[in-house]
């Protein structure tokens, strides 16, 4: 750990030359800072990824079936499991994707589960992010970066290796793509918040960084235009830019970002999309909620992995209770993400609390409530050199191709303020590494 | 059972001038009429310029049929010409579940308080031997002041009440978001109707049976002359051009319609 | 293998080869400036030739030291090392997946580098060699790792800068001839992106030894022009 501690400032100049960033906008200019890193990286035991890896597997195994069943035969609904106000109605479900059957039948090839983990030891589940989950190349670069320079670290401590997060996505895509032609990794531009990841990643999976404009469909084919118009059949694309601007004449007319008529090409089977599209209806807040009924549902199991204890205003009991205890929960706007629309009961003026229960009555389908859980704080580094509390969280990736696998490392959040709960990039938190160990 | 039919003929001509010229410019079309239980195509015929273009056929996620494609060498000028004849009977849909969809809100069909009070104290308006739908549509229409270029295809349904002033789309608008507000299914149709002049828009509400036909800018309920292309939640699912292009260029659009009974 | 590239990708390609080699040479050529400068007689304008050749008005209304200062490290003009730094990261970071992660790296660390140095003014141009070594490392790594259609074009835009550099600066006529020899056989590999008539223009210029004297501004500006329209990407 001293050999960690020390080589704190050699790591970040690492980092700095890999020029690992991120892209934020003030006031309108664009600017990239460094993702603060933490040395002090997260273990968890064998034993506890044991656990960790069969229950992440499991609920990615049931949100996948869920996706299946709600784009065609809608079971889960007609059998009264989840309420047809947490499909339709959700801003995720698209119905433009009604019938379809992606490539291999998979919808959520990569999947970014939120946790963290409760003073009792236990692991809740906080959020599923099935669109288009981000962080990945950071704990992959912070690997290899404190490799160099804490080798004895890593000589003296069994910790899986990570770096192979590459390979496991290109194995993926290749079986996604089943032959048809080149993986691209689409990406909206260079002023993209994650553009590091998207350029790393495909420099990682060997896959073609393609920017908006690279890509025609033709025929239902699409290609990737090569210099003097040479054109290059693409078999798989794993997008990073959103459902809603990947088709100019499907979906927003204003997108620049998109391929016009990609749409007819995944319809007709031709290409591979890497996430599926309209999976925003299996990750809102709200569907949350049912993911532990559907892992009984889907697999007829227990569900390995709980939620954290969630309040659904649409039921009455627990609009209710909500209403009774609503300065010491969590309340979450279902349609926001990013660490946004989130409020917490105790912080709040009386007035703010009756304002904010008029909004839960007015539009209860809107809202979602959470027990504040008191999760473990990991030692940072903070300012001063010393070491300090935070709360912090874990995304796991889990990867869905032939097998669905977990990444044996993870991107672990902190909130930088010492008193905040919100660990989200975007809200001004740094990362640690996330050791899996080997025993 | 009436099996009256009638027969109408129909031609849809679209035309862009690009100033200057275009290349690797997509579009996606919904130009002609839908084949359902009240309506069959006689003849049909879909011309696009220029001639070698890519075209494609397919249906999209709401059932209508869509002719797609793109054309990726320099040009300045696009143009589709679809026509034929369409054979109809009165105008009636049998669906014995519509989808829920068409009760939920769509992108540009939203409710505010104020529209969902309208909405509960129109409803309640009675007159001897009219259907809810009727009434609707009778109170939809009467709201809205006809006026062009008040609106456009990103106005939503709110804006049209407020505004209180639109085209034939945005009444369609308002009088589904009224109809989604009481609970009904309603969705929103385009097409063509007797005359000349640009494509209409329509609705179609849910009487527990079939769909059924109703006109909020001309005020009643749908029987005959109405040849459908498509339908949506709302028109962000089916309009009938749209294209893409990625560079710089001005467009010169002009759009013709005509219908008459044969 | 990432060997199918876009038009712009193409592009940035060359542009990236250009900046790097224009960012080399004028480092290169300014330490060699403030070299002559401790032997420029009291009374004589120091830096005036360096700053004409770099097409910089060298007027009254400014000291030609402050303007050496401009020429290093103000983000506003076009010539300066710090904007050309600039451009070299403008285009790399878009081809990360290209050149590599490691020949990235250096770019990254001339960018750093550059912009912690404007910060503190930093007048001793020597401290700005870590800037030299790494694009010579940035070089030796895209040796080492680029192959194909991807390093023939950071190739021809680095010979097309060392072209354009020689000839502003004077150099000998037979490091003209040398690099133009180079591009020439890049062509045999590459034909497509050069330009038939411009390619023949300056072959015809160049080849021409007797037009290429130190005075003859006319005929410098006809090459650097044909040069500028040389390649097609």
């Amino acid at each position: 750990m001293n050999e960690l501690l020390a080589s704190r400032d050699s790591v970040n100049k690492w980092m700095e030359r890999y020029g690992v960033r991120f892209g934020v906008y003030k006031n309108g200019v664009f600017n990239e800072q460094l993702f603060p890193f933490d040395a002090i990286p997260r273990k968890i035991s064998a034993s506890e990824w044991s656990m960790l890896e069969k229950g992440l597997i499991q609920r990615v195994k049931a949100l996948n079936m869920f996706l299946y069943d709600i784009y065609h035969d809608k079971k889960i609904v007609a059998d009264g499991v989840v309420p047809k106000e947490f499909t339709y109605e959700s801003k995720g479900y698209m119905p433009e994707c009604e019938g379809i059957t992606p490539s291999k039948g998979v919808y959520a090839h990569i999947a970014g589960i939120d946790l963290v983990q409760a003073k009792d030891g236990r692991w809740l589940i906080l959020e599923d992010n099935l669109r288009i989950p981000s962080g990945a190349s950071y704990p992959m670069i912070a690997r290899k970066v404190t490799r160099k320079a804490c080798p004895q670290t890593f000589r003296d401590n069994l910790i899986s290796d990570n770096r192979n997060y590459g390979a496991m996505l290109k194995e993926m895509m290749d079986y996604i793509n089943d032959g048809r032609g080149i993986n691209c990794i689409l990406t909206p531009g260079r002023y993209n918040s994650a553009f590091f990841e998207h350029s790393y990643l495909a420099e990682k999976t060997g896959a073609i960084l393609a920017f908006p404009g690279d890509l025609i469909v033709e025929n239902n084919n699409v290609y990737y235009i090569g210099l003097y118009k040479q054109k290059v059949r693409v078999g798989a694309i794993y997008r990073r830019v959103s459902d809603e601007y990947l088709d100019p004449l499907a979906f927003e007319p204003s997108s620049l970002l998109g391929v016009p008529n990609l749409m007819e090409a995944y319809k007709a089977g031709k290409v591979g999309l890497i996430n599926a599209l309209g999976n925003g209806v299996a990750d809102d807040k709200g569907i949350y909620y049912f993911v532990p009924r559907m892992v009984k549902y889907y697999l007829g199991e227990e569900p390995i992995l709980e939620n954290a204890p969630t309040y659904l205003p649409f039921f009455k009991e627990d609009f209710e209770y909500i209403i009774r205890n609503i300065h010491k929960l969590v309340i979450k706007d279902v349609a926001e993400a990013g660490g946004y629309g989130v409020m917490f009961g105790r912080d709040m003026t009386p007035e703010r609390l009756a304002e904010v229960k008029q909004l839960i009555i007015k539009d209860p389908r809107r809202w979602i409530a959470q027990e504040v859980v008191d999760f473990i704080d990991l030692d940072i580094i903070d300012e001063s050199g010393n070491p300090s509390p935070r709360k912090c969280d874990l995304r796991a990736f889990v990867v869905t191709g032939k097998e669905t696998k977990v990444w044996k490392s993870g991107l672990t959040r902190f909130s930088r303020n010492p008193n905040s709960f919100v660990v989200n990039s975007s809200q001004g938190g740094g990362f640690k590494d996330t050791w899996v160990m080997e025993k | 059972m009436s099996t009256e039919k009638r027969r109408y003929y129909y031609r849809y001509v679209t035309e862009a001038k690009f100033t200057p010229a275009v290349e690797y410019h997509f579009f996606k079309l919904r130009a002609v009429p839908c084949v359902n239980e009240f309506q069959r195509l006689e003849e049909q015929s879909l011309l696009v310029l220029p001639s070698d273009c890519i075209l494609n056929f397919s249906t999209d996620a709401f059932g209508n049929s869509i002719q797609y494609g793109s054309y990726n060498l320099w040009h300045d000028y696009f143009r589709v010409e679809s026509k034929g004849i369409v054979e109809c009977e009165k105008y009636a849909i049998p669906d014995p579940c519509p989808n829920d969809i068409y009760s939920s809100p769509s992108y540009l069909i939203q409710y505010d308080q104020e529209l969902m009070d309208w909405a509960k104290q129109i409803a309640e308006y009675k007159q001897e031997g009219w259907s809810l739908p009727e009434i609707l549509t009778h109170a939809v229409h009467h709201k809205i002041r006809y006026q062009k270029y008040e609106t456009d295809n990103t106005t939503t349904a709110v804006e049209v009440f407020h505004k209180e002033k639109g085209v034939c789309q945005d009444y369609a608008h308002l009088l589904i978001a009224v109809c989604r507000c009481l609970g009904l299914h309603a969705r929103y149709v385009n097409g063509f109707v007797l005359g000349e002049g640009e494509t209409h828009a329509w609705v179609e509400i849910h009487d527990g049976k079939q769909w059924l036909g109703y006109d909020a800018t001309y005020n009643k309920k749908i029987d005959w002359g109405y040849v459908k292309i498509a339908h949506g939640r709302d028109v962000s699912d089916c309009p009938s051009n749209r294209g893409q292009i990625f560079t710089f260029t001005k467009e010169k659009l002009t759009i013709n319609c005509e219908m008459r009974e044969i | 293998m990432n060997a199918i590239l876009s038009a712009n990708k193409a592009n940035r390609l060359f542009w990236l080869g250009r900046y790097a080699e224009r960012g080399y040479l004028m480092l290169h050529l300014m330490r060699r400036a403030y070299d002559e400068v401790i032997d420029v007689p009291v009374g004589e304008v120091p830096y005036s030739d360096f700053l004409k050749k770099m097409d910089v008005y060298v007027s009254n209304e400014m000291t030609t030291s402050y303007q050496m200062m401009e020429q290093l490290y103000d983000p506003d003009k076009i010539t300066s090392l710090r904007s050309i730094i600039e451009m070299m990261m403008d285009n790399a970071i878009v081809l990360r997946a290209d050149i590599f992660s490691e020949s990235f790296s250096y770019i990254e660390l001339c960018r750093d580098l550059i912009r912690a140095k404007a910060e503190v003014r930093e007048t001793n141009i020597s401290e700005l060699q870590p800037i030299t070594d790494w694009l010579l490392a940035f070089w030796g790594c895209i040796r080492e790792r680029v192959h194909g259609e991807t390093y023939s074009l950071l190739e021809i835009g680095r010979l097309l800068e060392h072209l354009d550099m020689c000839v502003r600066f004077d150099y000998k006529y037979y490091r003209i001839e040398e690099t133009w020899e180079t591009l020439k056989r890049c062509k045999e590999t590459f034909p497509d992106v050069f330009d038939a008539v411009e390619f023949k223009r300056l072959e015809g210029l160049i080849s021409d030894k007797t037009q290429y004297t130190e005075d003859f501004a006319g005929y410098k500006a006809n090459v650097l022009s044909a040069i500028c329209s040389l390649v097609l990407v």
